[in-house]
């Protein structure tokens, strides 16, 4: 059920412990503060209610037995409290002639200043039209902000948390992606290779000891050179195998360094110019790779 | 000035209204006759909060001090002056209370995070005239309030303990602790005229 004015009576209910903790300034549940702030600022009734509340708790201070105090402390308290400057809040009261000058030394503000239900600057010398309800709504919304400011944060370093759990999460998955998106593009050059019209195979035969190995290239003039490899023999650390073509006329060409995989696999692609290429070599060269090849090719194939 | 004025209750509105627009006016005069007729009781709720004499003397002068500073703006609310100084009395009182305690529990909130003001407390100073027939009726309905709920409202006000501090001090369960505050303040608000 809610009431015309929007305000739902059980929310009345919900608040009541808080609103009387309030009264007596005992509410130190942040969260129950700001929601209670929350539902005053919407809340007129639970507003008269604290405002009720606030009046029988003060009744009781002023229920007190009076006690005199020490006859000096008038005469200090009436010293010490003239000395200060006064606020002027309005335009009228300025406009008064002051039965005596007060002394206007700097403002002396403790640190509760605001507790008293007051904030401005002692020492404000322009009169100020800002009503006092407006101040007092004014520093106690500030109130407010600061209580939602720490429960913010709170959530803010959850979030955080959260976050940097999702980066990094984010993080791998991107680093999954572009492997798989690399391996895509590769897949394509190979089947665009294999695919081309003018491809030509070969078969790579061992030379040597390297029998086991089985290795086809692929080499289209348009598309460019693939090579496949399973059981390539591990080398020597500081030796790499290098790919050659070999063309009719003239000197072999690095087609570049194969990179073998641990199970012995290898699997390369790339474009060279076109060029008229009767076979395809494979040598061990050192770390790096040789200009021209500097030893005997382990494997060779030509072209059909 | 009457030597025995700061012993009297009096709550006359009309006549604290016209010496808080003195004040406001610069009139020491005006503030020494508003000492006079509140002193008594700012100095019995000081004593009340914060036994030792020098302190209670101090808060009386920070009272006073305060109301001289914000006479001007208070005057502007047209608002009863003695409910005005008891909270300013309890107030200042609790602070100096927490700053002798320095409790090391305050549970990371500062000291005066726990004594300010909510926004609608004080919002609307018109409504919290206090009527001397409800200050009786309040100190009658205290005093009939079962002892557990006394208590806490004598903690809450006098000592300025939050719920939390409550259920500690009194050994009692926190949800205990608040609906005992409710019941004791619903009680006391009932006392109230209007």
């Amino acid at each position: 059920m809610t009431r015309p004015d929007g305000s739902d009576p059980m929310a009345h209910e919900a608040f009541a412990d808080a609103l009387a903790a309030c009264a007596v300034d005992a509410l130190d549940d942040a969260a129950a503060r700001a929601a209670l702030e929350v539902h005053l600022a919407s809340c007129p009734e639970c507003r008269a209610e604290l405002e009720a509340l606030r009046r029988a708790t003060t009744a009781i201070g002023l229920g007190l037995a009076p006690e005199a105090p020490p006859p000096d402390l008038r005469a200090r308290t009436l010293a010490r409290a003239t000395a200060q400057p006064q606020s002027q809040a309005q335009v009228g009261a300025a406009a008064q002639v002051p039965a005596q000058t007060p002394a206007r030394t700097p403002p002396r503000t403790p640190p509760s200043e605001a507790a008293g239900g007051s904030s401005l600057a002692p020492s404000r010398r322009a009169p100020t039209r800002l009503p006092w309800l407006v101040a007092a709504a004014a520093a106690l919304l500030a109130v407010a902000a600061s209580i939602y400011v720490v429960l913010l944060q709170r959530e803010v370093g959850a979030l955080r948390t959260l976050a940097d759990l999702t980066t990094s999460r984010v993080e791998s998955l991107r680093g999954e992606l572009v492997d798989l998106r690399r391996q895509s593009a590769e897949l394509a050059e190979i089947e665009a290779v294999i695919g081309a019209p003018d491809v030509r195979q070969a078969a790579l035969g061992a030379a040597g000891a390297s029998g086991e190995a089985s290795v086809r290239a692929y080499w289209s003039p348009t598309q460019g050179l693939v090579l496949r490899a399973r059981s390539m023999p591990a080398l020597d650390a500081g030796r790499v195998y290098q790919l050659w073509m070999v063309p009719r006329a003239g000197t072999p060409v690095s087609a570049g360094l194969l990179t073998v995989q641990p199970d012995g696999s290898s699997s390369h692609v790339t474009h060279l110019p076109a060029m008229e290429a009767a076979a395809v070599a494979i040598t061990v060269e050192p770390a790096g790779g040789s200009p021209g090849p500097t030893s005997a090719p382990v494997m060779v194939g030509n072209f059909n | 000035m009457e030597p025995q004025g700061a012993t009297t209750r009096d709550f006359d509105q009309e006549a604290d209204r016209r010496l808080i627009r003195d004040v406001a006016g610069g009139s020491a005069e005006a503030l020494g006759r508003l000492y006079d007729r509140h002193a008594g009781t700012v100095f019995a709720l000081a004593r009340r909060i914060v036994p030792a004499i020098e302190d209670a003397e101090e808060v009386v002068q920070d009272v006073f001090s305060q109301v001289w500073r914000d006479a001007a703006r208070y005057e502007s609310s047209r608002a009863p002056v003695a409910g005005w100084v008891a909270m300013l009395a309890r107030t200042r009182a609790i602070d100096r209370l927490r700053a002798r305690r320095a409790r090391p529990d305050s549970g990371g909130l500062g000291p005066d995070a726990t004594v300010l003001p909510l926004a609608a407390s004080g919002a609307d100073p018109e409504r919290q005239a206090i009527a001397a027939t409800d200050v009786q009726a309040v100190r009658l309905a205290l005093g009939a309030l079962p002892a557990p709920q006394r208590e806490l409202v004598e903690l809450a006000y006098f000592q300025g303990l939050t719920h939390t501090e409550l259920a500690e001090r009194t050994g009692t369960p926190l949800g205990t602790v608040k609906t005992r505050l409710r019941s004791a303040l619903a009680t006391l608000r009932g006392a109230l005229s209007s």
